[in-house]
């Protein structure tokens, strides 16, 4: 190039010296530009860059500032390179030449990879809203020139970049607080804000160091530069949006083996501590600005890139889990989907939303111990010390099942809906999927270890568990299987492997105790049923961990645990589980061809899953050994496993033509008809798709409760007649039972009905007292525990237990029956029933876990919960059976009991420190 | 080998599981019901009593009589006729051994009127007397409320009027079938199948004119659906009665049948399915007549039996049947001979007018030691006679309390074993009811006449 051809600018070259040795490579590279600068100055570095810079005889400065500051008004251009980067000696020609000739304020060099010089880096940004970069560039995508030309672009890379001095000294350079990536991006939207062109300069490349551009201090950096660029209207929605796409990647990643919660704590705290410094940013880098929000959207991609990677990498994942020979790919996409492994995964998929497709419209069925979650809030606090709200309430302690409601609720950010449908999904969709993996450890293939997954989550057993009501089970049917084939996978051989796998069996094992304590133990027992079936030395260590990890996950059942009636807890409920005949005789048929007809490695597996099917038949029928509801359900539960090993294991069979032949086939042949009856019988859940459960009870008995003037949550329902009907536990009496329920609709955590307190031992004198018609007025006594209305429920035409109910209130004068076709006989109490009434006589509502009221200054509160100390504001006192506290806050609570607190977060955090030691000993293996 | 454990297990766990038998389902609540007690029984305890047939208007009055043994509080509603509208209530308190009488005309005077009682202890017991120009009636009121009742003792024979009120205490609509059982037998009354009473209302259904001519007539009232509390209204030409509905017994005992120149009937009703016999006792003030008289009483065909025939009044009966029976005595005006002439006294001269009405009751099921006698003194100017029959083998030391003023001295009359005794009260000094207590289980009731007619009054054991 002939000295007139070369652009009239005069450039200052600015080295940031982020990595102090590779300075002098890039100042080497400068020097040898075709088009030199005017000065190369070293910008940062402390120290390590001052001596450099000595070294390589250029200026050192300590910030870009400062540079510009010294520029003279000869100095056009600002070239800024990162320490690092080697340009090609016309890189900086081909930035002025081109920013000269399109006006442009920012230029940026397309930048290459320094250790593979054909391949692309970035030639160009664009952003979404939330400022995260997008190159546009396939993974490993090579350089054939077909981005070659200057175009404007949200943003260029920090690698080089060519800026305006002019505009540098309004903008002030780059923000050194930031992450380069997000820095480089600041610069560029500001510099759009004023009006400036930024435009990428293909024919300027640059070499540069591959650093990823992840982090958290870049999260943090881009909310920074968000925070000062866009416009009120913008922020409004912007910054709420970022929120819940960090909540939503930090459910997400996990999936994709990444954990990123931290990350975000980390950047949005970050943000928050230098707020003061970002609003004094943005008015500077608002002020003068020529455009706005509309011009920086011109350049950004729709969209919120972060999840859709984070989704990306799910899917690619849950691609490669898939139980398939192959791994999918898009090219393939047409071919695969014909293969019967794609095709029963697709169906297994659809079988499992169609099965829990009423949960998501409708929640949870009202119905013997299903009830919905809890109102959002009320979970985490009650389970963690709080008031426990069954009955007239107490201190006794919640099921750890609640604990995790809570936990998730705040994930879903308070949807109980979509807790309940995360739940259930868990359920069918986990344990579809690890059932299918578990047996993937036996080498049962795709089609048949999905058919034995179907057969787990949905079969006779399955269905057992549902038909027993108890969630807790019906959830840890999604993880035991898991907890099995981690155990049995085979065992790592460096040292962080085995530790990560103990943490992961103890975190999962954990889990399912979470879920349902008693299920705690279902995989040791599981596991060591199989010691007589299965590869001995491989169940020997399997046993080993999953008896290690039951202890490890006994700390997360905390505070539960210390509390707990476990005499009570295996005893409460009854349940008698009876299936068809017909499928009794198809499993029988089923086993014996199993087991007789399959080869050596697979009668293991089919002989493990019938003696567990058999050992939790006879367990849920063991009604003379005054077993619990509790034990049934997890009875059923471990069966159900076994019932699906024994169908993988007895199709795998059925699909080995090569190896099973002769007799051996044809007896299999016979378990052919087990193998039909019970995934025909696996289908039933499809019909109301309620994952088995039995259909809503309680809404037709309360849903009156709605229409009914008043606030209901300001009272109870006292629920009498039928004990298998009424939900939860009930108290017995003469022969019949009985409960109160918060109105208008029970929530889970009031299942439990501990020992009776003093305002218990009151409401059944009460109840005495209407049935023996020692009153005559039985509503005026019921009010006092917040009871408005009465429902006697029983199976339908059960007139033995209704109609003795019906004659003694409908004796009573203050009890007026309610018609209009209500399903069960109801009563409502005439007399004014709050469960918490303040002095001046107006009632406060139930909501979640505590009362609100109209605040009285000076007044008080009488609330119909047994009597505590701790329910406060203060002072407390206790009148007759219930508490007086001070209604000065229009709030009334209980105070949490402190230790049960800190159990509570002792056994999350246990959670975390397994689940933290179990990611890292995966990565680190 | 492994094959081989497995099968064992299976099969062993089979049949265990096999083996295990469904629990059966529970049968039901059992609150239990107190068969001994009856409608018109005080306990010791909170009771409520509903008085059917109270009417305070225009031409009538009413009293309701309140009698305690114990200090209660005590509150007598009068629902509204019209839906939805509150009732009148009155709330009063009663010392130990007190009793009071409560004019219903200062409350509310809206024609019929039926009245709850409800006391907050006991024992305790409600009574009503309504009265006017030519009516005086009344009885105990009743405290439970069982789902079939039994009212006997009527007739549409010419003179005779009988209507039966429908009561519904409760907010449950009632759904009310209604049986008339009369000399022709049962007799089917399909527009009072399934009959409605609104909650807190009542109805009146004039039986005359559905079953007119009806020597004997007895009602059959049973709910499908709520609880009603019926009385049944015998009228005269001038005078007449009313009695709540009671349940079927063995034994029945009337210790007052008769006043004055009126004719006393026993009235049976037989609701089973067979023939029963029955054995009546009559009891005068000087002995008794051990089964004067037995009849068979068929199955839904009551039977009313003169008593008169069997000895001169006054005197007390006891019934004995093979199977559970409905009973009530009335005492009905006799037929007048147009030729005969007015008796004269014994001073010559002044004619004392006869003792003209209608009267009835319903019996007691058992005699007991203690009785509430309210609404004594409800009627100035009247008189009252509480009539005691000890039906018992020894005889028995009867104090008739005065209930309300303080420092009255009981009545003590001795009541030998298989007597009546009639002992005429006062009505005056506040005293407005009485307890009686005997040394042994005797019967007791009421009978209060004066120039506007006659009324009997069931007393009220003391369980």
């Amino acid at each position: 190039m002939s000295p007139e051809e070369l652009p009239q600018a005069s450039v200052v070259a600015a080295v940031l010296a982020g990595d102090p040795t590779s300075i002098s490579t890039t100042i080497d590279a400068i020097r040898r530009q075709v088009y030199g600068p005017a000065r190369i100055l070293v910008v940062g570095g402390d120290r390590a860059g001052r001596r450099v810079a000595e070294g390589e005889h250029v200026e050192w400065t300590p910030t870009i500032g400062s540079v510009i500051d010294a520029s003279g008004l000869d100095v056009s251009h600002l070239w800024i390179v990162r320490a690092g980067v080697v340009p090609r000696p016309d890189a900086l020609l081909s930035l002025v030449r081109e920013a000269e000739r399109v006006g442009a304020g920012v230029a940026g060099s397309k930048v290459l990879d320094r250790q593979r010089p054909q391949h692309l880096l970035s030639v160009g940004l664009a952003t979404d809203v939330f400022d995260v970069p997008f190159t546009g560039l396939d993974a490993d995508e090579r350089d054939q020139g077909q981005y070659d030309v200057v175009r404007d672009v949200a943003a260029v890379s920090g690698s080089s970049m060519l800026l305006r001095r002019d505009l540098a000294t309004g903008l002030g350079g780059p923000d050194r607080s930031m992450a380069p990536t997000a820095a480089a991006v600041d610069l560029c939207q500001r510099a759009r804000l004023r009006g400036a062109r930024v435009v990428i300069v293909p024919s300027s490349e640059v070499l540069a160091p591959d650093v990823p551009t992840a982090g958290w201090r870049e999260e943090a950096s881009r909310l920074r530069a968000v925070s000062k660029v866009y416009g009120p209207a913008t922020l409004a929605w912007v910054l709420p949006l970022a929120l819940l796409g960090a909540i939503v990647e930090s459910v997400l990643a996990p999936l994709a083996g990444r954990w990123t919660l931290w990350g975000h704590v980390k950047a949005w705290s970050w943000y928050l501590a230098h707020l003061p410094s970002t609003a004094a940013a943005r008015r500077q880098a608002r002020r003068g600005r020529l455009a706005d929000d509309a011009e920086l959207f011109r350049f950004q991609v729709t969209g919120p890139l972060g999840l859709k990677a984070i989704v990306s990498d799910v899917v690619a994942l849950a691609r490669r889990r898939m139980p398939g020979e192959e791994r999918l790919s898009v090219e393939a996409i047409g071919r695969e989907l014909r293969r019967p492994a794609v095709v029963t995964a697709l169906l297994a998929v659809a079988f499992v939303l169609l099965a829990t497709r009423a949960i998501w419209s409708e929640g949870l069925p009202a119905v013997g111990r299903s009830l919905p979650f809890p109102d959002p809030g009320g979970a985490l606090r009650a389970y963690a010390g709080g008031w426990n709200p069954a009955g007239l309430g107490s201190v006794d302690p919640l099921p750890p099942l609640i604990g995790a409601i809570g936990v998730v609720e705040r994930l879903v950010f308070g949807s109980r809906r979509l807790v309940e449908y995360v739940f259930v999904f868990v359920a069918y969709g986990f344990g579809l999927l690890g059932m299918a993996r578990l047996l993937r450890t036996w080498s049962i293939r795709t089609v048949a270890a999905v058919l034995g997954g179907v057969v787990y989550v949905a079969g006779p057993l399955a269905q057992g568990v549902a038909a027993t009501t108890s969630l807790g089970a019906l959830f840890a049917i999604g993880i035991l299987p898991w907890v099995l084939r981690t155990a049995w996978l085979r065992w790592p051989n460096a040292t962080a492997g085995r530790v990560g796998r103990v943490a992961t069996v103890a975190m999962l094992v954990g889990l399912v105790g979470v879920l349902e304590p008693l299920a705690l133990a279902a995989p040791a027992v599981m596991v060591l049923a199989a010691l007589v079936f299965l590869p001995f030395r491989a169940t020997l260590r399997a046993l080993a961990l999953v008896v290690v990890g039951s202890v490890g996950g006994v700390l997360m059942l905390f505070p539960w645990l210390g509390r707990v009636d476990l005499g009570h807890y295996l005893t409460d409920g009854s349940f008698f589980w009876s299936t068809s005949p017909v499928v009794l005789v198809a499993a029988g048929v089923l086993v014996l061809a199993a087991v007789v007809g399959l080869p050596s490695s697979l009668a293991g597996v089919s002989g493990w899953g019938a003696v567990l099917a058999a050992a939790s038949l006879a367990g849920a029928r063991a009604v003379d050994l005054d077993v619990g509801l509790v034990v049934v359900a997890v009875a059923l539960a471990v069966g159900s496993l076994g019932l699906g090993a024994l169908i993988g294991a007895a199709v795998e069979g059925l699909l080995r033509v090569d190896e099973v032949v002769g007799w051996r086939r044809g007896v299999l042949a016979l378990g052919l008809v087990g193998v039909t009856m019970l995934v025909a019988a696996s289908m039933a859940p499809l019909l109301a798709g309620r994952a088995g459960l039995p259909g809503d009870r309680l809404h037709a008995a309360l849903d009156f409760t709605v229409a009914r003037p008043g606030d209901p949550t300001a009272s109870r329902v006292l629920l009498v007649g039928d004990p298998a009907v009424i939900p939860g536990d009930s108290r017995p009496f003469r022969g019949s039972a009985y409960r109160v329920v918060s109105a208008p609709m029970p929530a889970l955590w009031e299942l439990d009905l501990g020992d009776p307190h003093s305002g218990d031992a009151a409401l059944e004198d009460a109840l005495s007292a209407i049935v023996d018609q020692d009153v005559l007025r039985g509503g005026e006594v019921l009010a006092q525990f917040g009871i408005r209305w009465i429902v006697v429920l029983a199976e339908r035409g059960d007139t033995a237990q209704t109609e003795p109910w019906k004659t003694v209130l409908g004796r009573q004068l203050d009890l007026v029956p309610l018609g209009g076709g209500l399903r069960d006989a109801t009563f409502a109490n005439e007399a004014e029933a709050f469960r918490a009434v303040g002095s001046d006589g107006a009632p406060w509502s139930w909501k979640a876990g505590r009362y609100e009221g109209a605040s009285i200054a000076g007044g008080r509160v009488v609330v119909a919960e047994n009597p505590d100390p701790r329910w406060g504001p203060s002072p407390w006192k206790q009148v007759d059976w219930r508490n007086e506290v001070a209604a000065d806050t229009g709030t009334v609570s209980f105070g949490v009991l402190p230790e049960r607190r800190v159990q509570a977060w002792v056994a999350f955090g246990w959670f975390v420190f397994l689940a933290a030691v179990a990611f890292w000993g995966r990565r680190s293996a | 080998m492994r094959r081989m454990v497995a099968l064992v297990v299976v099969a062993v766990l089979a049949v265990v599981a096999s083996t295990a038998v469904r629990p059966g389902e529970p049968s039901g609540p059992d609150f239990g019901t107190d068969t001994t007690l009856d409608a018109g029984d005080a306990v010791g305890r909170t009771s409520a009593w509903y008085c059917p047939w109270v009417d305070a208007g225009a031409v009538r009055d009413s009293v309701i009589g309140l009698a305690s043994e114990v200090p209660v509080e005590a509150l007598v509603s009068l629902p509204s006729p019209f839906p939805n509208e509150a009732p009148d209530t009155l709330p009063l308190t009663l010392r130990a051994l007190d009793a009071v009488d409560l004019d219903i005309g200062s409350v509310v005077r809206r024609g019929e009127s039926p009245a709850i009682v409800e006391f907050d202890d006991g024992p305790a017991a409600a009574g009503a007397v309504v009265w006017s120009d030519a009516v005086v009636t009344g009885d105990r009121c009743v405290t439970s409320v069982p789902k079939q009742w039994h009212l006997t003792g009527g007739s549409t024979a010419t003179g005779l009027f009988v209507e039966l009120r429908l009561f519904n205490p409760f907010a449950e609509l009632a759904k009310v079938d209604i049986t008339a059982l009369s000399e022709f037998g049962s007799e089917p009354l399909p527009e009072y199948e399934g009959f409605d009473v609104a909650g807190r209302s009542w109805a009146t259904i004039d039986l005359t004119t559905t079953l007119p001519l009806r020597d004997v007539l007895s009602v059959l009232v049973s709910t499908s659906q709520g609880l009603v509390i019926p009385s049944l209204v015998l009228a005269g030409d001038t005078d007449e009665a009313s009695w709540p509905g009671s349940g079927p017994a063995t034994t029945w005992e009337f210790p007052v049948t008769a006043a004055g120149e009126l004719v006393p009937y026993l009235t049976i009703s037989n609701a089973d399915d067979s023939p029963v016999s029955v054995v009546i006792d009559v009891y005068g003030p000087d002995g008794s007549i051990e089964e004067a008289t037995t009849v068979e009483v068929q199955a839904s065909t009551p039977i009313r039996i003169p008593l008169a025939e069997i000895a001169a009044p006054p005197f007390g009966v006891r019934l004995r049947s093979g199977g559970p029976v409905a009973a009530t005595v009335e005492a009905l005006p006799p037929v007048v001979d147009e030729e005969s002439v007015p008796p004269e006294d014994e001073e010559g001269g002044e004619v004392r007018p006869p003792i003209e009405g209608v009267a009835g009751t319903v019996g007691v099921r058992s005699p007991a030691e203690r009785w509430l006698v309210p609404a004594t003194g409800s009627l100035e100017d009247s008189v009252a006679t509480i009539w005691v029959l000890n039906t018992g083998s020894t005889s028995a030391t009867v104090a008739v309390e005065p209930l309300g003023p303080t420092g009255l001295e009981p009545d003590k009359v001795v009541v030998e074993a298989g007597t009546v005794v009639a002992v005429d009260v006062e009505s005056g000094d506040d005293i407005e009811g009485y307890r009686v207590v005997g040394s042994a289980p005797v019967s007791v009731a009421v009978s209060i006449v004066d120039a506007r007619g006659v009324a009997f009054l069931s007393a009220v054991p003391v369980r």
